[in-house]
């Protein structure tokens, strides 16, 4: 076995494993397409919600109905200045041809993947931990809005109101700007229209739903 | 057979953190939220550092226990790692079940090791047999089956 002399005198090894495995870190987490800003402040100094008020730790999923906590992310976002829209409200923007004309913008605040996996049909993407990445598109369609509505994966998740907060930092007024609380999982569990993939053929999928629904 | 143990195991572990570290690094967002539902980081920039970092670690540490170089100092590292993660899930655990209404057995979360939803109990039970592990690598003098016996020579003349 090794003694406590061993491992002293191996400096060279430890500065192999934990100086090169360092940089080789920031040199990867620097060029990978996932890779973070360790500048920047992701949860825009938010409160971490409780643990015992996350949805995380299953114990409390009895007890902690997904109503409840969409109702709490209402009570925190309007404390916070953010405008609630309620399920009804965005379904009923799906035969609203303010959505398509871009006097209504939908923004879904998740990652690429969960977007091309399904999101409310005429979404745009705007993930606020790749923001760069879209907010070149996004940000002139939200300023000629009339009204921006962000939505995340529903219940506690956050994304919707830092994305919210992003759009209010650049200038859109919060006047127009809406949180959607129930999310996706809101959006799910109604069996109301989904499109997967990107955005642009989001309205011709959505039009031939809708006229099948309409066909007897 | 303590070499073809020590090997067998330095393969194991070094994989499970090649697995675990490269599944951070494909979305270290989902990482960097579960660092901060522990609650203990409080400054943005400590956060994303670690959640930077610690994946693309866990990945070379892994390699460098399959391939046995630097075997110690990676296995100690890692053992190290694994005692702070296990205090973590431990005090999450805890706090999950000072709230009362289940057995501690029955807590269910999301760590952020890379696996997703786990079970305290196993996690912990896993995570202890891992330290045990890793410390007894750490602790041997010298290791066969090396798959860069060149470079591990030259750590060990270097002594």
């Amino acid at each position: 076995m090794a003694s406590s002399k061993d491992l002293n005198s191996s400096w060279p090894e430890w500065l192999f494993v934990l100086g090169l495995g360092t940089a080789l870190s920031v040199i990867l987490n620097h060029h990978s397409s996932n890779g973070l800003d360790v500048t920047r402040d992701y949860f825009l100094t938010s409160e971490t919600i409780s643990l015992k008020d996350s949805n995380s730790g299953r114990q409390h999923s009895s007890d902690h109905s997904f109503e409840t906590e969409v109702q709490q992310s209402i009570e925190r976002l309007m404390q916070k200045g953010f405008q609630p829209k309620s399920t009804a409200e965005v379904v009923a923007l799906m035969e609203d041809p303010r959505l398509e004309s871009g006097e209504v913008v939908l923004i879904d605040a998740r990652n690429e993947t969960l977007f091309q996996e399904r999101h409310i049909p005429g979404a745009y993407l705007l993930d606020h931990y790749k923001i760069d990445q879209y907010i070149d598109l996004v940000l002139p369609m939200c300023q000629i809005a009339e009204q921006v509505i962000v939505y995340c994966s529903g219940g506690h998740c956050e994304d919707s109101e830092f994305t919210a907060t992003d759009l209010q930092q650049l200038g859109v007024s919060q006047d127009k700007l809406f949180i959607y609380a129930a999310g996706m999982r809101g959006w799910n569990g109604g069996a109301y229209p989904i499109a997967m993939g990107d955005r642009f053929d989001d309205f011709e999928e959505l039009h031939s739903m809708q006229q099948a629904q309409e066909t007897p | 057979m303590k070499d073809t143990a020590a090997f067998l195991i330095r393969v194991f572990i070094g994989g499970m953190f090649i697995y675990l570290g490269w599944t951070k690094t494909l979305d270290p967002v989902t990482f960097l939220k579960s660092i901060r539902e522990f609650d203990i980081l409080q400054a943005p920039w400590q956060m994303n550092v670690v959640a930077a970092w610690l994946p693309w670690f866990e990945v070379w540490c892994g390699l460098l226990l399959m391939l046995g170089v630097g075997v110690r100092a990676s296995a100690f590292s890692l053992g190290a790692l694994l005692v702070a993660f296990t205090s973590m899930v431990s005090w999450r655990a805890l706090d999950l079940y000072s709230a009362g209404g289940i057995a501690f057995c029955d807590i269910q979360f999301d760590c952020g090791c890379g696996t997703g939803e786990v079970i305290v109990c196993h996690k912990l039970i896993q995570n202890v047999v891992l330290i045990f592990l890793s410390f007894w690598i750490a602790c041997i003098k010298s290791h066969k089956f090396g798959l860069l016996p060149a470079i591990r020579f030259s750590f060990q003349s270097g002594r």
